[in-house]
């Protein structure tokens, strides 16, 4: 999760994901641009994503991680560590 | 997505498929030098033919048709055809205001009998590799359908790592647990997440971000791993 808890300790600054500008901006405002159905995932397939998802959520780099970090922290009175 | 470190060890169906045996060329209607004169504003260098279809994750016998496309904007528009692909597979590479590349994954169908065989996820490693090395920042697609629909573009890629700010008014419909979640990848991260996307989800359009150890990377690479897929 993103939200960083504030001043405290031992959290992270979890940085914001890069999100693209909008297709139309990029290509101009008359761009159509269709869907890639490109990836058509079998039930296994899907059970393995979930899977690496939940490591991923327990990896040090997770911002799941950083959240939980930085909830255990405790903040100061005055906002510094 | 993990590389064979000396281009041994590759998978078996990705060493078969997949050694750069494409085809590029410019579009019928378009002008070569026109073409690699938008490249290299894009990319600010001069790049290779072949690179369009490293870029594009062309695998062998493919056809990768490029042109400029009308208008100032500096945007290159490249045409995948191959007997997979049912139509052909059709991205966009373009330079942002920040002056970022960006490549727009459009669209993109294979026909059902080559479907759930891993080739989208290879087509997808192998853009992501090339993207990686040449500077690509980012790719976007457009992830269409929603709970119920014949489509599910809005929950595969967001599994494949395509991210997006959360709509504003779902935010406040999080179930309590996941109230902190504003992107939709933070979502993935957690089983209830997955499972209220895939019910309250919606199209958006996805960024993988390319960055050195961006989520979208690391869970593509991790994904890669597990199904035997080396590139």
């Amino acid at each position: 999760m993103t939200k960083s808890g504030g001043s405290t300790q031992h959290a992270h600054k979890v940085q914001a994901p890069l999100i693209a500008p909008s297709i139309r901006s990029l290509l101009g405002a008359d761009a159509d641009v269709g869907p890639d159905e490109s990836l058509a995932l079998s039930a296994d397939e899907e059970r393995a994503l979930a899977a690496v998802w939940d490591e991923e959520a327990r990896s040090p780099e997770s911002s799941a991680t950083h959240v939980r970090n930085a909830k255990r922290a405790v903040p100061t009175k005055n906002g510094r560590a | 997505m993990e590389s064979a470190p000396d281009g041994g060890g590759r998978d078996p169906i990705t060493a078969a498929y997949w050694n750069g045996r494409f085809a590029v060329e410019c579009h019928p209607r378009s002008d070569p030098e026109e073409a690699r004169a938008r490249g290299r504003a894009i990319f600010g260098r001069q790049v290779p033919d072949a690179a369009w279809g490293l870029l594009v994750g062309a695998p062998d016998d493919a056809t990768v048709a490029v042109n400029a496309e009308p208008g100032s904007r500096p945007v290159l528009r490249v045409t995948v055809s191959h007997a997979w692909y049912d139509g052909p597979a059709i991205r966009y590479l373009a330079r942002d205001d920040a002056s970022r590349v960006g490549i727009v994954n459009a669209e993109f169908h294979l026909r059902p009998e080559w479907q759930r065989r891993g080739i989208g996820t290879r087509v997808l490693a192998h853009q992501v590799r090339a993207g990686h090395q040449v500077g690509v920042a980012y790719l976007v697609t457009a992830a269409a359908g929603g709970p119920g629909g014949s489509m599910n573009g809005y929950y595969t890629w967001a599994l494949l790592g395509f991210d997006q700010r959360l709509p504003d008014d779902l935010v406040p419909r999080l179930p309590a647990r996941l109230s902190d979640a504003r992107f939709v990848l933070d979502l993935m991260e957690d089983a209830e997440g997955r499972e209220w996307w895939r019910r309250n989800g919606r199209a958006y359009e996805g960024t993988f971000t390319l960055a050195d150890g961006s989520r979208s990377l690391r869970v593509l690479r991790a994904y890669t791993v597990r199904q035997g897929i080396t590139i």
